[in-house]
């Protein structure tokens, strides 16, 4: 697919972002047939617009793309030739939206209400990622947000809590690491600091879920190539989904690249797959984004 | 909240406060002693062998069960099922109301699980609680947007009921995953010609030996569309499972392959069996694995009885799973309340069939009203089958109530309440060879072709074989009887098609009219006779 290049108007506040995601797995012995499932597409939502996507898999297979039930757009693949490293790459150019303006937020009145709370039901379930046991002091910060006037600034306070809590570093958590985990070591990464934003928000009642996606440079870099991230924050029902990013601290918006929503990681995962075979290592991650 | 009535009025019904000190319904005896109409004549041959006669029999039906390994496996030991020489009877007009009630349910249960696992409609009008069905363990996100090619998700059922004190029929739980028992309902008759043939004499008993032919052709019509000729398998988690027996049988007389998750494979979403003469496509899996244990790609990792890829295969449309993948949902007893609403919602009908009062546990005024009389009540575990787990109040130890009172607490979600409600009783014969009351329950097995849905007519009687016992499930030890359902005695006249046809009901039923005045649902012959004008056109 050809897309026309027109820089972004950056007085719009929006980017059209280019995004080359490269990842896979390499394993120590010979693989007859590997499954997968690749979440990696980026979603036309919210003023997010995908404008084209490829997905490139070595070795070759053929793709089934599907919708799952969070809405995300799924690549399936099943590989049948004896392979020993599995490397997927994924392309996709998006118009980002720029920063949403909210309206007001809502009460806690409204959060109690059996409507919402049966609507809302899945984002305010423990998940094996995310408990809502709140030991070691977490419990004090639910309480802390349940004397905030407004679910709002108790979100606020839940970021604020979490950034004291976690420092940010790569390597002293993995992809199991639960909140419960994280929170102990006080340490993790942005998915690290997603789980433990949920875990206090839906503690409080607050719905909250999961958001799997890509993150640019803070400020529009045009023409140029930069490493990005694969990403994690949170959105929270709050009168309407409100973004919020606890592992940097900034707004949400035309930077943040929406791909898969859920209720912790396990919905959302980049790529996951099934194969016989001995041990594997993941070959890492490189994400570039280049903003047209 | 306004919905919990509205839900809760047609299970409830007339009956809600079912008086448990009332004597137990029997199937075969009046109060009096004497035998109910139809009855007459089975009642005299069985006295007549008296109980030295019916010793012998016993002797001989286990020699012949024993030759024909027909066993079941209870714990590490496999034993003949324990089948009883007294039949159960069902009248051709019972039957015609079980039957049509049956097809209601299932009509209902379909089009709940095609709407949750699509549009979720049922769920946004409130009529079923979203939580319900989110927090429910068998509901399987990875079936959603799976669309069987001809509609259908409950190939095979096997609604449980009982017979309450007045004798009327009601559900007591809904199986729509894997229920097993069919093969014992054909071998109970065959071994009841065998060893007590006297008893067939005066009566008409409609056959049950049809069924393999019936479910064979319901699995070929649920095959992908494209495909003239499809090949169907039965997929069997292996000899240790308890219900292998039945799954070869299936296979064997359906005439199909009977396989294990290692026999298949996945290519290209393509399923393949692995045959001497090299790989053959599959297009239908008649499946008795868990969905857990299904596709280790979307459900348990370390399953190694599945096939890898089996639903993405699914999903393309090249391969159909039945029953499919997250029927557990519709069978979870913290549904089952709703499903009379259902009912009226999806058909406009009232239910003919109804439900046995249920306390919603994670209601704070049911719940409280359930644990201050805890050793009335029987407690059930929400998403598990066969009787495991259930805690039966009047014969509970002290422990056991407590223990109980405990996991409500914890988890009121898991846990569904039930008054006591005493099933019918069956003369069944006792060791030395008399014949004493024991308890039975009834499990029709419905199969759904897609365009209609055949109910054989017997099912499995499950009897409690202990004393005064209420529970039936094999898996607790209970047995079985050999189950008739009679003949008409006449012609049926223009009116009745619904018998007249044999037993298959249309499917998908015709869209209902609104219903204004709908009669009292426990007024049975009403409900009935306005279902069989309903139906009337499309037979």
């Amino acid at each position: 697919m050809t897309v026309p290049l027109h820089p972004s108007d950056s007085s719009l506040g929006g980017r059209r972002l280019h995004i080359q995601h490269r990842t896979g797995y390499r394993y120590a012995d010979v693989v007859d047939a590997s499954f997968n499932e690749v979440r990696m597409t980026p979603l036309s939502t919210d003023g997010q617009l995908l404008l084209s996507h490829t997905l490139d898999i070595q070795p070759s297979a053929s793709i089934q793309p599907y919708t799952d039930y969070w809405g995300a757009l799924v690549e399936a693949f099943d590989v049948h030739v004896p392979h020993r490293l599995l490397e997927v790459v994924s392309i996709s150019t998006v118009d980002t939206p720029r920063l949403p303006v909210w309206g007001p937020g809502g009460t806690w009145e409204e959060l109690a209400d059996p409507v919402t709370l049966d609507a809302q039901s899945e984002f305010l379930m423990s998940t094996p990622y995310v408990d809502l046991d709140l030991l070691d002091g977490r419990a004090a910060i639910r309480d802390e947000m349940r004397d905030q006037a407004s679910p709002g600034e108790a979100a606020s306070v839940a970021i604020a809590r979490v950034r004291e809590r976690l420092s940010y570093e790569t390597g002293a958590t993995d992809v199991s690491t639960t909140a419960h985990q994280a929170w102990e070591s006080q340490r993790g990464v942005c998915q690290d600091f997603t789980h433990t934003t949920l875990s206090v928000l839906r503690a409080a009642g607050i719905p909250a879920r999961y958001v799997s996606g890509y993150l640019h440079t803070e400020e529009p870099a045009v023409g140029r190539t930069v490493v990005g991230e694969s990403h994690a924050w949170v959105e929270y029902w709050d009168a309407g989904w409100r973004a919020l990013d606890p592992t940097n601290d900034r707004a949400v918006g035309s930077a943040h690249v929406t791909v898969a929503r859920g209720r912790d990681y396990a919905d959302v995962p980049p790529l996951k797959g099934i194969y016989a075979g001995g041990q594997s290592e993941g070959l890492g991650v490189t994400v570039e984004i280049t903003q047209l | 909240m306004p919905l919990v009535t509205l839900v809760q009025n047609p299970g409830k019904g007339a009956t809600v406060t079912a008086v448990p000190t009332m004597a137990p319904f029997d199937e075969m005896l009046l109060p009096d002693g004497r035998p109910r109409p139809d009855h007459g004549a089975i009642v005299e041959t069985l006295s007549g062998l008296g109980p030295s006669g019916l010793v012998e029999r016993a002797r001989q039906r286990d020699a012949y069960l024993d030759r024909h390994g027909i066993t079941f496996t209870l714990g590490e030991r496999e034993r003949p099922l324990p089948m009883d020489l007294v039949p159960r009877l069902i009248t051709a007009h019972e039957w015609r109301h079980i039957e049509s009630g049956v097809v209601q349910r299932l009509h209902a249960l379909e089009a709940f699980l095609s709407d949750i696992y699509n549009d979720g409609e049922i769920l946004r009008e409130g009529l079923v609680p979203r939580s319900l069905v989110t927090t429910s363990t068998h509901f399987h996100r990875q079936a959603w947007g799976l669309i069987p090619p001809n509609g259908v998700r409950i190939h095979v059922s096997g609604i449980d009921l009982i017979r309450d004190e007045q004798g009327a029929f009601r559900v007591l739980e809904d199986n729509l995953r894997n229920p097993s028992g069919v093969s014992y309902v054909l071998e109970n008759r065959r071994t009841l010609a065998h060893v007590l043939p006297e008893v067939f004499a005066h009566h008409r008993v409609r056959p049950v030996n049809e069924y393999p032919e019936r479910l064979l052709a319901a699995l070929r019509s649920a095959a992908p569309l494209d495909v003239a000729d499809p090949t169907v398998v039965v997929l069997t988690p292996g000899v240790h499972n308890s219900a292998h027996y039945e799954h070869a049988f299936l296979a064997r007389h359906m005439g199909v392959e009977l396989v294990e998750g290692r026999d298949l494979y996945c290519r290209d979403n393509t399923v393949w069996m692995r045959t001497t003469s090299g790989p053959e496509p599959v297009h239908v899996i008649y499946r008795r694995i868990d969905d857990d244990f299904l596709d280790p790609v979307h459900l348990r990792p370390d399953s190694v009885l599945g096939v890898p890829g089996i639903i993405n295969s699914a999903r393309a449309g090249r391969v159909t799973i039945a029953n499919a993948i997250g029927n557990g949902v519709a069978d979870d007893k913290a549904v089952y309340p709703y499903v009379p609403a259902m009912i009226e919602y999806s058909l406009g009908e009232q239910p003919i069939l109804p439900n046995v009062d249920t306390y919603d546990l994670s209601d704070p005024d049911e719940r409280a009203w359930v644990l201050e009389r805890l050793e009335r009540m029987v407690v059930k575990p929400s998403d598990a089958s066969g009787g495991y787990g259930l805690v039966m109040g009047p014969s509970a130890t002290d422990e056991q109530l407590a223990k109980a009172r405990r996991d409500i607490l914890e988890n009121p979600r898991d846990w569904i309440a039930q008054p006591v409600v005493t099933f019918s009783t069956c003369p069944t014969i006792v060791e030395d060879g008399s014949m004493a009351p024991r308890h039975v329950d009834l499990r029709p097995f419905a199969v759904n072709d897609g365009s209609s849905v055949f109910v054989l007519p017997g099912g499995l009687s499950r009897v409690a074989l202990p004393e005064g016992s209420l529970v039936v499930n094999s898996s607790q030890g209970g047995g079985s009887k050999d189950t008739w359902v009679l003949g008409e005695a006449h012609v049926p006249d223009v009116e009745t098609p619904v018998e007249a046809t044999g037993s298959s009901v249309p499917w998908p039923p015709p869209p209902a009219p609104e219903r204004v005045n709908a009669p009292d649902m426990h007024d049975d012959r009403i409900i009935q006779q306005e279902r069989q004008q309903q139906q009337g056109p499309s037979c």
